[in-house]
């Protein structure tokens, strides 16, 4: 079959609209990678506990804050202490608190941001209760324990190497959306 | 306007004696032609603009003094009764959902129909030597579809929005979550305005694949690319950039209605989603959206100096590729909107970079029309008054524009009100200023009847004081840290901000001045020349009679080589 001349130019466009409209959405996962793989935008990393070896260590000492918030759920949610002393390139372990204050179960899971963000990169966490829904019974308490380190190769990014203090942030959220989140867009 | 009346000499043109024009309803409504709908386009852009320019002048007049004065229980403005004012909560919602109207009206339903609808309708299609556009009809529809986007986007103003509410979507136009998401608008007027938005940017993708067919494939023998007038060359580029970014527009306004309605995550953090995401896809949309706004006015600003120079453009094919350069590389720099979100050093650099490479092209335009009009035999008419005015307050903007470029100066002065003037100097008064010189150059074209010379100066000279009055100071203001989309500031502020509102009444003039020359000109009713412009005015459109004929090329011109620009 031919094409008439307006027709074709009509179906070359017409690909131009659906592959910016599909790159739009398919930016989405893209970012998550991108995020996830880069550390871009205060993304903290989950890393094996080897890598903490590879790169050595350095004397630089980093106070590594804990903030703890919880969204629409009843309960409370703190860190056993507030900050850590953290030697960059050295493991650490820090644990938390959680307690449903509820008279119901409840499902929440946590998010979680690096602030600077531009330390999201070198933060990595080996141990940690942010990738899954916690289920918490009325009045149960629950302790999980945060395993991390600052990768040493922050000290070679012009970014990062005077950063003294470091933000790491929780927050629950009840989690009834996220059923319908997995079937959409993540 | 004067389209009714065809009075003209038929005897000069023995094609439209076959004129047939169908009657008032179905010519207007139905209308598949190419020049009715461009004036449909520019008197919906001039009543969109009147009532853009309206809500303007409520927020210059709120801003005028320290304190809540306008947007306040008792006022003048809440007996009228437009906007819930109750308590001051209401009030401040109210205030910044003006400012997002005047912004979202202004840019969709002013500059763009006036621009891509209005004159790209009417002269596209005569400059490259084609009877009409390639796909008539659906010209038709995406005018009507931009006046039901209007529709809405006005329904939207006077709809509960806020967690307490309010009225009116006051997040600005840029819509970033959280403030547009559920949590922050919980009402329907975020829906309306997300609708409003996909049916506008429908509009715009069909009239930029109506555009971009006509040009490649109705051209008259001999109109090669290279031959093109460059406003027909500016459409061109500016229609590839809204078919490129508006999918990504309108992607993203998707995703936001899916995450107020349907419990998707894309921006909402409890469900792991970002909301800098949503501020990525907005301004990979949204940077070429301002070049979108203002390089129609670059090509017409390209006839108007050449025409009174009686010169033909300098560096007509580095024109031609400046524009195509500044549409590529407005593609590559939409960061610069978000220094302040968190990017790392090498990104904020590459951006700031590549933000002001943009310089470049732009530079070879003002130098050419500068260039054009050296040794020129000048001929300062009302276009060419305006274009000047143009070619100055594009400049000072640009100028602004590679200040805020450095990503260090814009930590400071992001959302300040040196933003606000640097935007409005190439928006407001530049794209604007290029609208005003192409309604002068063309009217008699376009309406076959002359307007009052005189009329038309003083509306230049008035608005060209009154904007120069309201932005100027607004870079001082901004200097100092008056920070944007507040209801008021502190007492500290008040001498420039009193200066500034001082300037909206005179344009508020200049405005009044404008109507009253469009009347004057349909009362009186001087009967237009085909070409008024004399031996400078080369393109196709002043070879055919003003009006033109309601078919013209039933016999394609033929073009050769060194007719054009």
């Amino acid at each position: 079959m031919k094409l008439d001349r307006n027709t074709k130019v009509v179906l070359y466009l017409v690909g131009a609209l659906a592959f910016m409209g599909g790159m739009a959405y398919a930016s989405v996962p893209l970012y998550r990678a991108f995020c996830n793989a880069t550390g871009f935008n205060g993304t903290a990393r989950k890393a094996k506990a080897t890598l903490a070896n590879l790169h050595g260590d350095s004397q630089a000492i980093v106070r590594v804050r804990f903030d703890t918030n919880t969204r629409n759920v009843p309960w409370s949610f703190r860190s056993e202490k507030p900050y850590m002393d953290t030697r960059v390139g050295k493991t650490a372990l820090v644990w938390f608190d959680v307690r449903n204050n509820a008279d119901h179960p409840i499902t929440a899971r946590a998010t979680y941001n690096v602030l600077p963000d531009t330390m999201g990169a070198y933060f990595m966490k080996t141990q940690c209760f942010c990738f899954n829904d916690v289920t918490l019974q009325p009045g149960e308490s629950q302790r999980f324990p945060v395993v991390y380190f600052l990768d040493p190769k922050l000290m070679t990014n012009t970014d990062t190497d005077t950063v003294e203090d470091v933000t790491l942030s929780y927050t629950f959220f009840e989690s009834k959306q996220l059923q319908n989140v997995a079937k959409t867009g993540s | 306007m004067s389209s009714h009346a065809a009075s003209h000499d038929h005897a000069a043109h023995a094609h439209e004696d076959h004129e047939h024009k169908p009657g008032f309803f179905a010519r207007w409504v139905f209308t598949t032609n190419h020049k009715d709908i461009g004036t449909l386009y520019l008197i919906f852009a001039i009543f969109a603009g009147l009532i853009g320019g309206a809500f303007s002048g409520l927020i210059r007049w709120e801003l005028a003094e320290p304190g809540l004065q306008v947007f306040m229980k008792g006022s003048m403005l809440d007996q009228m009764g437009l906007f819930n004012l109750s308590n001051p909560d209401h009030a401040k919602h109210a205030y910044n959902s003006v400012v997002t109207a005047h912004a979202v009206i202004m840019i969709f339903f002013m500059v763009m129909p006036a621009t891509m609808g209005g004159f790209a309708n009417w002269f596209v299609p005569i400059m490259i030597g084609a009877p009409d556009m390639a796909f008539p009809r659906l010209n038709n529809i995406s005018f009507w579809m931009l006046v039901a986007a209007f529709v809405l986007l006005c329904i939207s103003i006077f709809t509960p929005s806020g967690p307490g509410g309010e009225h009116g979507f006051a997040g600005g136009w840029t819509m970033y979550p959280p403030m547009s998401s559920h949590t922050g608008s919980p009402g329907p007027a975020m829906d309306l305005v997300i609708l409003s938005f996909h049916l506008a940017g429908a509009s715009s993708i069909l009239g930029s694949i109506n555009f971009i067919t006509t040009i490649f494939n109705m051209r008259a023998p001999g109109m090669t690319l290279h031959r093109m007038p460059l406003f027909a060359w500016s459409v061109l580029v500016t229609a590839f950039l809204l078919l490129l970014s508006l999918p990504v527009l309108a992607g993203a306004i998707t995703m936001l209605l899916t995450d107020r309605n349907f419990g998707t995550a894309f921006f909402d953090p409890t469900g792991g989603g970002d909301p800098v995401m949503f501020q990525h896809l907005f301004w990979f949309f949204g940077h070429p959206e301002v070049y979108i706004l203002i390089l129609p006015g670059f090509g017409i600003i390209s006839h108007i100096v050449s025409t009174f120079s009686k010169k033909p453009v300098f560096g007509y094919l580095a024109m031609a590729y400046a524009m195509v350069a500044i549409g590529f590389v407005g593609f590559i720099v939409w960061a610069h909107h978000m220094y302040t979100v968190g990017l790392s050093f090498d990104l904020r650099a590459y951006f700031v970079l590549a933000t002001m490479v943009i310089a470049v092209p732009t530079g070879v335009k003002v130098f050419s029309w500068i260039a054009t009009m050296w040794g020129g035999s000048i001929s300062f008419t009302v276009p060419m008054q305006w274009a000047i005015g143009f070619i100055f307050l594009f400049t000072v903007g640009g100028v602004t524009g590679v200040v805020l470029s450095n990503a260090a100066v814009d930590y400071s002065l992001q959302d300040t009100y040196y933003v606000v003037a640097h935007f409005h100097y190439v928006l407001s008064l530049g794209a604007v200023f290029s609208i005003f010189a192409g309604f002068y150059y063309w009217f008699e074209k376009m309406f076959g009847v002359k307007y009052n010379k005189w009329l038309g100066g003083a509306h230049f000279w008035i608005m060209f004081i009154g904007v120069n009055l309201i932005f100027f100071p607004q870079h001082f203001l901004g200097l100092q840290g008056m920070p944007r989309r507040y209801i008021d500031y502190p007492v500290g502020f008040s001498y420039w901000n009193m200066i500034s509102s001082v300037g909206y009444a005179i344009t508020a003039v200049g405005v009044v001045v404008f109507l009253i020359m469009c009347l004057e000109a349909a009362i009186v009713r001087r009967k237009g020349e085909a070409n008024p412009w004399g031996e400078g005015a080369t393109t196709l459109e002043w070879t055919l009679s003003s009006p033109p004929p309601y078919h013209q090329f039933s016999e394609l011109p033929v073009i050769k080589e060194d007719d054009q620009h």
